[in-house]
């Protein structure tokens, strides 16, 4: 292994494990300062985006913007170019967590109304907004810091094969 | 409209805060400031100890949830979520150990924000979680 090439790897810009964690907290304070001032409000307005239809489409166009501009702000602090790749990758992610919080709730709400069904021989019941209210805030925090997570552990996987293939090709070269 | 406080979950969370890093902030530096060394806290975590208190803290949350009278698959996937970014909090004084045990150079600054970035990630979580399960205990109550 030659000295140069680990200072080579270093020199491109990574996102940290770290990078997502101030915003996700932030936000996940921010919900539950709206919670403790709207008590009542504020499960009811969500619940009635959830009935209304457009809950998830809110969710994942508020959680990609929110990704992008974090994204944008990362590179800008270290001086570095935004690669595109990586800002598509990261909608994606993001896009793809709403997708799977939608699995989530759906059973969530099948198994509740079951449940009624069991107790009160009748088709009512489903997710209570209370429970709502958690599954949301479980989406706006997974939603921002799991996609940087799967990020750093794309980059790290990226650079440990890039690594293996030019130590292969340094050994085929100096077998030749 | 009437704002809500979460007497309880404030207690628990100050409780968390109070024994995982104050407690411990306070006995070294009762140590230290005897023998004239800096105390500040970026000397004292420098190792990414803060992180470790990050995965306490998500454990703790963890057993809280398990107590709940939520539905088994909301228990699940919070516990999902509060565990991955308490191993994430972990992960930094691991990562900065095993630098130092293979002999390696050890990162303190980025050791420090990360530990410090993810164990307010956790707090965070850990106490929207208590405020959302005492919201739900008095809704419950109601």
């Amino acid at each position: 292994m030659t000295p140069t090439i680990p200072s080579q790897r270093l020199t491109t810009a990574r996102i940290r494990m770290s990078d997502s964690a101030i915003l996700a907290g932030c936000v996940s304070l921010v919900y539950a300062f709206i919670l403790m001032v709207w008590p009542t409000a504020f499960p009811h307005l969500l619940a009635r985006i959830f009935y209304g239809g457009y809950f998830y489409r809110t969710l994942a166009a508020l959680l990609v913007v929110a990704n992008e501009v974090l994204f944008a702000s990362i590179y800008r602090r270290r001086n570095q170019k935004a690669s595109p790749f990586t800002a598509v990758y990261i909608a994606l992610l993001t896009i793809t967590l709403v997708f799977v919080l939608r699995g989530v709730l759906t059973i969530a709400d099948e198994q509740a109304q079951l449940a009624y069904f069991l107790q009160h021989r009748s088709l009512h019941g489903g997710v209570t907004p209370g429970e709502l209210l958690v599954y949301t805030h479980l989406g706006v925090v997974a939603g921002i810091f799991l996609p940087y997570l799967v990020v750093r552990m794309t980059q790290n996987y990226v650079s440990a094969t890039q690594f293996e293939a030019e130590a292969k090709a340094r050994q085929a070269a100096a077998g030749q | 409209m009437r704002a809500w406080i979460p007497s309880e979950a404030l207690w628990w969370l100050g409780l968390y805060g109070g024994c995982g890093v104050l407690l411990p902030w306070l006995l070294r530096w009762t140590q230290q400031s005897r023998e004239g060394l800096d105390v500040s806290p970026r000397r004292m975590f420098q190792g990414g100890e803060l992180g470790l208190f990050g995965l306490v803290l998500a454990i703790a949350t963890v057993l809280d949830l398990q107590r709940s009278n939520w539905p088994s698959l909301l228990i699940g996937v919070n516990s999902v979520v509060v565990g991955i970014s308490g191993l994430m909090a972990a992960s930094a004084w691991l990562s900065d150990y095993s630098r130092m045990e293979e002999g390696l150079s050890s990162h303190d600054e980025r050791t420090w924000v990360d530990s410090r970035r993810l164990l307010f990630l956790v707090f965070s979580i850990a106490f929207t979680t208590q405020v959302l399960l005492t919201h739900s205990a008095e809704a419950w109550r109601r």
